[in-house]
């Protein structure tokens, strides 16, 4: 038994590697990427405001393993061709970005107008203003969401699966589909299980850190 | 100083919408001047001193300072300071920090500079034992000392409160009072929203009775 799960483990390692991989990619693209869109959401200039609601809309409305078979099917027809790893990191991105797009502009809302007006008549530039009093404040309201959804990632990097990625879930799957077992899936679980957990600590690490003030 | 004002408005309007809220108001304060605007809600008080603190802009009119005219909206003239009704402290950062913020960000001061700037006011106020804390952590009298300490140090020559009774228990209006009178002698000029009529007359020099325009 124990011989059979080692004899396993590197495929799912390297199933995990590949999921660890598109979570990274996507987390420190889509959430700069979400912060753009929730400024965007926020200006004056009218046609950038409907286009990126659009956007925010069309996305949060469907779902994610659409997106992907139509990134990675649908739009060859149509002449646009990514190889597989691509045109999951485009999904994953396009996708996260809306979504911390919103939670964003929730915090940026959430930071009351006296903050805007107090840093005014103490005559910080707008610059200066943002980043010294609404970014942390925007940070600390958004981070428990932002958790949320990065632990979610975890999770839906497995929809991978569908275009043929070798991901974690696949690994698992092509070795209980050969081998006739149970253990590979249990196996899967436990690593998921691993990676959220040492997410979620870190995150808890991190929440820790700004709760110095409330 | 005599002759010279401070602080003159000269047929300051202002309209929200079709609603008139102050029409052609005049007025003028000597350096050192406590003035009270005392009047019932809805009558332009909070207005007047967005007006005068530049959060809100006129729609006609004229603002002076010694005689000259200047721009309250203009962000790099620091004539006037304002402490707000709930404060309006940085919650993200200790007393410390949000007194030398401006200091140290608007006028390019060191940390530790800023610092020692602040020390004489952190005495006055009262506040030294605070100071590594968050606003979070002191009450509504401590936040407002922390909040008047902070716009002390832009060196403002006019000092705008909104309201700064409302929110204090009755034992510790008493050292509000005391404290304008101590940066009234500093040559302070302070303008102050009052509901409460006896406040405003103890500690006026002027007092500006507002009423909302009839249509």
């Amino acid at each position: 038994m124990l011989n059979y799960i080692f004899s396993i483990l590197p495929s799912l390692f390297s199933g995990a590697w590949l999921t660890i991989e598109i979570f990274f990619w996507t987390t420190v693209v889509s959430i700069p990427l979400g912060l753009l869109v929730a400024f965007g959401l926020h200006s004056n200039l009218k046609l950038v405001k409907a286009i990126l609601k659009f956007y925010v809309w069309i996305i949060r409305g469907t779902p994610l393993l659409l997106q992907l078979i139509f990134i990675f099917y649908g739009l060859p027809t149509v002449g646009i061709v990514f190889p597989r790893y691509e045109a999951a990191l485009v999904a994953f991105i396009i996708n996260y970005a809306a979504y911390f797009a919103e939670i964003f502009r929730g915090g940026l809302q959430a930071v009351p107008v006296g903050q805007f007006e107090a840093a005014q008549v103490l005559g910080l530039s707008r610059w200066q203003t943002i980043n010294r009093i609404v970014r942390p404040q925007v940070v600390k309201i958004v981070l428990p969401s932002i958790g949320n959804e990065l632990i979610n990632l975890v999770k839906d990097s497995s929809l991978v699966y569908v275009i043929g990625l070798g991901d974690l879930l696949r690994a698992g799957n092509v070795a209980t589909a050969r081998d006739v077992s149970l253990v590979p899936l249990v196996l899967v679980g436990c690593v998921y299980l691993a990676m959220t957990a040492v997410l979620t600590a870190l995150l808890r690490v991190v929440e820790k850190r700004s709760n110095v003030w409330k | 100083m005599s002759g010279n004002k401070v602080l003159e408005l000269k047929d300051i309007s202002k309209s929200f919408g079709t609603r008139k809220i102050i029409d052609k108001l005049n007025l003028s304060l000597d350096q050192g001047d406590i003035l009270s605007i005392i009047g019932p809600s809805g009558a332009g008080k909070t207005t007047l001193l967005r007006l005068i603190a530049g959060l809100e802009s006129a729609d006609s009119g004229k603002f002076l300072h010694n005689g000259k005219e200047f721009d309250p909206t203009d962000r790099n003239n620091h004539l006037v300071g304002m402490v707000f009704q709930d404060y309006n402290l940085f919650p993200n950062l200790s007393v410390m920090d949000n007194i030398t913020l401006a200091p140290i960000m608007v006028n390019k001061m060191s940390k530790a500079k800023a610092e020692i700037a602040a020390a004489p006011v952190l005495d006055q106020l009262d506040l030294n034992k605070f100071k590594t804390l968050y606003p979070y952590q002191l009450s509504g009298g401590q936040k407002q000392r922390v909040a008047i300490a902070r716009a002390l140090q832009m060196k403002p020559e006019i000092l705008c409160y909104d309201e700064p009774t409302s929110a204090l228990d009755p034992e510790l209006v008493g050292k509000v009072k005391d404290i304008f009178l101590k940066l009234k002698q500093t040559g302070m000029t302070q303008v102050i929203i009052t509901h409460d009529h006896q406040f405003g007359k103890a500690v006026a020099d002027k007092i500006l009775k507002v009423e909302p325009i009839e249509k």
